[in-house]
């Protein structure tokens, strides 16, 4: 029985759907398939779809909000407002696509109220799990030289707050593309506007990244 | 071409979306400029520091406590 982590005993004291299901017919449905099987009323076969994006929406919204409590939770928001639209769903746009938007919508509007809430001088406090005993930090200690593992830690660092010192629509484009690789043409479908003004958003957005992280680069080209 | 118009265009120039005779201006600047070569390199840097960040796992549980929830929100809308 695999490891189904401190909620099982909730509801869910049985195995995941998916192992029920068989691995292979898992890997091999598309997105849709499932999405079928929910609108059928297979609530069930929602899990798979969460199994599969989970990571990607959850990092994109900790990216963006900065917070790793705050991206648990509206991750959790995102995942539930899409069961509660997927009858709507008509796979006009790809299952991705369409979960990214609600993601955005749901990471938009806790931005909005953090920043309410927080009144701050920096656009949002950033948390840093990646600091001290974080979720990522035992992901810094495989590889064989401390030295190095600091000083990637501190670049990561630093280009987590970076980001979020930029404008939030600046930093959704950087983090859409060059962290998720998502493409033009998806970016286009998600955000709602022409492919040439997602590439031009994104070449000036890039250069607002490198304006605030230029003086940190310098600084370690010169203690070099 | 000037280096402020060099400087706009380096993303464009790294990805290549840039026009042919853009492209081959921008190169062709960057051989002589070493202040807009060294904005390349910054750019490339936190291109690439970006694309470096690191993945984390979602909270344990993450998938199965939406189910939960999922789960009691269909039960809401059977009854």
């Amino acid at each position: 029985m695999p490891y189904m982590g401190p909620y099982a005993k909730l509801k869910f004291n049985r195995e995941p759907f998916w192992h029920k299901d068989c691995l292979m017919n898992y890997e091999e449905k598309s997105d849709m398939e499932w999405v079928w099987k929910v609108q059928a009323g297979e609530t069930d076969a929602f899990e798979v779809l969460i199994r599969r994006r989970e990571k990607k929406i959850f990092n994109l919204i900790y990216r963006w909000l900065g917070n790793h409590d705050d991206a648990a939770e509206v991750a959790q928001e995102v995942f539930l407002s899409a069961y509660r639209a997927i009858r709507k769903f008509r796979g006009e746009s790809s299952f991705s696509t369409w979960l990214y938007k609600i993601a955005i919508n749901h990471a938009k509007n806790r931005r909005k109220s953090m920043a309410i809430l927080q009144q701050r001088t920096v656009p949002l406090e950033v948390s840093d799990p990646e600091g001290n005993g974080g979720p990522i930090a035992s992901l810094f200690h495989q590889g064989p030289d401390p030295g190095q593992e600091a000083e990637q830690q501190e670049i990561h660092e630093r280009v987590h707050l970076e980001l979020n010192c930029l404008d939030p629509d600046d930093g959704l484009l950087i983090l859409l593309h060059d962290l998720q690789n998502v493409s033009y043409e998806e970016m286009s479908q998600i955000l709602s506007i022409p492919v040439g003004t997602v590439r031009s958003r994104l070449h000036r957005a890039r250069q607002a990244l490198k304006a605030r992280l230029a003086p940190y680069f310098y600084s370690k080209e010169a203690h070099k | 071409m000037k280096c402020k118009e060099v400087q706009e265009r380096l993303s464009e120039y790294l990805e290549e979306t840039i026009s042919p005779q853009g492209y081959e201006a921008v190169k062709d600047h960057l051989s002589v400029c070493p202040e807009c070569s060294a904005q390349l390199e910054i750019l490339t840097q936190s291109i690439r520091a970006v694309a470096d960040l690191p993945d984390l796992e979602p909270p344990p549980g993450f998938s199965q406590k939406a189910m939960a929830r999922i789960q009691e929100e269909a039960e809401k809308q059977a009854s």
